[in-house]
């Protein structure tokens, strides 16, 4: 469960990326966040992470408070998402199975295990006959999925996708949210940021929160509306 | 620490130097200049500070009576300094014995100095019983009208001692501007190397690696160039060392330490010296990185 408690974030004075938000986001849930550019969407993954701090109000994930949290807690809280970035974050120059055992190697985990579960997550996003190419010969739709399987490889909670379709071809976005969908109906959290109203209009169904201005314009669970 | 993480942080500590090797090899060469000249310096000293000891622990001097005094009044001088307190041993070395110790370095020269009228004088080997009595027992023996001159230690210990105090002080302000140097250029490798690779870092800290994670290679890094610079450090001081040491060997015998005996001593000073470098080099550099978040990292 996440809960943003009057969250206001501003970069300078008078220069407010969040405005008062209030939202509740339960467990398992896809929820497209949607918005004009600078309208606060990034800001709003930012506190999720807790790249950012905000300048008032809270944020909770499973009751507990991150701006309670030590610091040296802030890793722990990220093992429990998966982040698929825009620009892929995907290492060009290792290859695919490299890519996505490298998250299993930063949290510690045995080679033993990684070596059984990646080929595992690379099935499961499409890729199990290219997990020896590297990275710098894949397309973009590809590469995504690189990194959509690294989101997924230490099993988190939550998957936060920041504009994932933004750099691909609309087919390969569609094929892109089918998946995440999928992985969405085995429980995981989705919370995809996009600007990209195509995509939300063709996955119907799903909670859409819309940010603009820093304030909670719409909210397709508050209003009983859904695409 | 798992081994799994450990093989990952030395393999990555290697990578890192590989990828910017222009850079890791200019941190070894400045820190191995840096430990060469500290080393050299305390060798240095260590060396006059065994001369020093060696010099104070004979306890034997050398009286030299006046050219005038005979064979048969050196023997009454004998008994005088025989009687003086603190002498346990004293030895007649006569002019002839002395120019016959010479005469092998002499040569030919031999000859024409000693045959006819011979330089030395009669001398005595006195040995002390109690060292810390040393310059009383000196000034009662100089103070026997027929004694010349003692070969004092004394002057000798002091000049040695003002050369080490000197080469301390001198060695003191390079050791210190080249010790800075080597922070500087090693932080430098290693904030190279975190850029290099600031990608791989914010895709670590998104999937929830904890900064010790991420230091680990980078401080492994640091450490490795501290290690072979000292390892470099001990062979380069010690071929040297060595030429040194065999050319004064040859003209004062005994006086110097064998690098042989001192090889580990040398060798664990730089190791932990060069690692200590490494360590706080590579420091500097991390933790001002680590501070940054998501984008910041990659904008970096």
């Amino acid at each position: 469960m996440i809960e943003f408690k009057d969250v206001t974030k501003e970069y300078a004075q008078d220069i407010k990326a969040l405005d008062h938000l209030n939202l509740n986001i339960s467990d398992g849930e896809f929820v497209f966040v949607v918005g004009p550019s600078g309208s606060g969407k990034s800001t709003f993954l930012k506190l999720l992470t807790k790249e950012e701090e905000p300048t008032s109000g809270e944020i909770l994930i499973n009751d507990v408070s991150l701006g309670k949290m030590k610091k040296r807690k802030i890793p722990y809280l990220r093992r429990t998402m998966g982040i698929v970035f825009q620009d892929f974050r995907v290492i060009e120059k290792m290859t695919v199975f490299e890519n996505v055992a490298f998250a299993m190697h930063v949290i510690g985990a045995r080679a033993r295990d990684i070596r059984k579960r990646v080929p595992y997550v690379l099935n499961l996003v499409g890729l199990s006959g290219k997990a020896r190419r590297k990275v710098s010969e894949l397309s973009g739709g590809e590469k995504q999925r690189v990194g959509l399987a690294r989101a997924l490889v230490n099993n988190p909670s939550m998957i936060i996708a920041d504009e994932p379709t933004g750099n691909i071809d609309p087919s390969l976005s569609y094929e892109l949210v089918d998946l995440l969908s999928q992985i969405n109906k085995c429980g995981t959290t989705i919370i995809m940021v996009t600007h990209d109203i195509s995509i939300v209009k063709k996955f119907s169904g799903f909670r859409i929160v819309e940010i603009s201005n820093g304030k909670l314009t719409k909210d397709s669970e508050l209003s009983g509306e859904k695409q | 620490m798992s081994m799994n993480s450990l093989n990952y942080f030395i393999k990555e500590g290697f990578k890192n130097i590989w990828v910017n090797r222009i850079m890791s090899a200019a941190s070894m060469l400045v820190m191995i200049c840096c430990m060469i000249l500290t080393g050299g310096a305390v060798l240095f000293s260590y060396n006059v500070n065994h001369a020093l000891k060696s010099i104070e622990n004979r306890n034997s001097i050398t009286v030299f009576l006046y050219k005038e005094v005979t064979p048969s009044q050196a023997m009454n001088v004998g008994k005088k300094i025989e009687n003086v307190d603190n002498v346990i041993g004293c030895e007649y070395y006569s002019s002839g014995q002395a120019a016959e110790k010479y005469k092998d370095v002499l040569g030919s020269l031999y000859d024409a100095v000693c045959e006819e009228d011979n330089p030395f004088p009669e001398s005595f080997h006195v040995t002390m019983k109690d060292l810390s009595l040393y310059e009383s027992t000196v000034n009662k023996i100089k103070s026997i009208p027929e004694v010349d001159s003692v070969g004092d230690r004394s002057e000798t210990a002091q000049k040695l001692s003002n050369l080490s105090k000197t080469i301390a002080r001198g060695g003191i302000g390079v050791v210190c501007s080249l010790g800075l140097v080597s922070l500087f250029i090693i932080s430098n490798t290693i904030r190279i190397s975190m850029h290099s690779r600031r990608f791989e870092i914010s895709i670590m800290k998104s999937v929830g690696a904890t900064n010790g994670f991420i230091r680990a290679p980078f401080l492994i890094e640091g450490i490795i160039i501290g290690l072979v610079a000292a390892i470099v450090s001990t062979f380069v001081l010690g071929s040297v060392y060595n030429v040194l040491w065999e050319v004064i060997e040859g003209i004062v015998p005994f006086v110097g330490v064998s690098f042989k005996n001192i090889f580990w001593r040398v060798m664990g000073g730089f190791v932990a010296t060069g690692m200590f470098f490494g360590v706080i080099g590579s420091s500097i550099s991390i933790r001002r990185y680590l501070s940054k978040e998501g984008g910041d990292v990659v904008a970096w």
